[in-house]
């Protein structure tokens, strides 16, 4: 059985760095999820390139893109129709505090109906998807 | 068969012509065999997946904990007068 989710930024960064205080969970979750159908919205990659390159500079930023490039991970792109649920998510949520790029991710469920997400961000798990009962967040 | 034609570094071309010669086939059946078996490889080289960014950052040091605090390092590196501002000259080392 294929397993499909959706990556958040706090994953990767957790998952690169051995640091970091969640690293052992969150590369246990990529190696459980490492050939199954991962999707990586545009915004994401973004804020995760955005966070790298702040904290450990332009060479390690580009060595996470080549490796993710070469990962087979889809990269989704946001265009309006996800912008505009996006912003919908964002105003109906506003106690959340998801914010812009968490906003898009949730708006990248709903446009492919996937309700798996690879996050160390449990506020997320408040969000209920219009296609199933609840967003399932691991690890 | 469809023909084809492709260019050749010199030293490559020698070595292909003196193969060729050595084992009496064409250089063509070289080139033949050398694409089937660079075909093989790469079908059986595995993609790397997304556990290839695993442990990438890996510098001794205390723990961290920017995985849960990304909004927060992202607000302070681009706040005013911040990290972001003092990269690109906008505002001077103080």
């Amino acid at each position: 059985m294929v397993l499909s989710a959706i990556l958040d930024t706090s994953i990767l960064i957790a998952a690169i760095s051995t640091r970091e205080q969640h690293h052992l969970q969150a590369a246990a979750v990529l190696r459980e999820f490492g050939q199954g159908e991962l999707t990586l919205p545009i915004t994401i990659l973004s804020e995760t390139m955005s966070l790298i390159g702040s904290r450990h500079g332009v060479s390690l930023q580009r060595e996470v893109l080549d490796r993710i490039m070469a990962s087979g991970v889809a990269v989704l792109p946001v265009g309006t129709q996800v912008l505009a649920r996006a912003r919908e998510i964002d105003g109906a949520y506003a106690d959340a505090g998801f914010g812009f790029a968490d906003s898009t991710l949730l708006a990248c469920c709903e446009e492919l109906r996937v309700a798996r997400v690879l996050s160390l961000d449990r506020r997320l798990a408040c969000y209920r998807p219009t296609f199933a009962p609840g967003l399932e967040i691991l690890p | 068969m469809k023909k084809t034609m492709m260019y050749l570094e010199e030293e490559m071309h020698a070595y292909l012509a003196q193969e060729a010669s050595r084992r009496g086939i064409s250089m063509a059946e070289i080139a033949r065999e050398a694409i089937a078996q660079y075909r093989t490889q790469s079908a059986e080289r595995p993609t790397p997946g997304i556990a290839a960014v695993i442990g990438l950052i890996d510098t001794p040091g205390p723990p961290t904990n920017d995985a849960e605090r990304v909004d927060e390092l992202l607000g302070e590196y681009y706040a005013p007068s911040g990290a972001w501002d003092r990269e690109h000259g906008l505002v001077g080392d103080s």
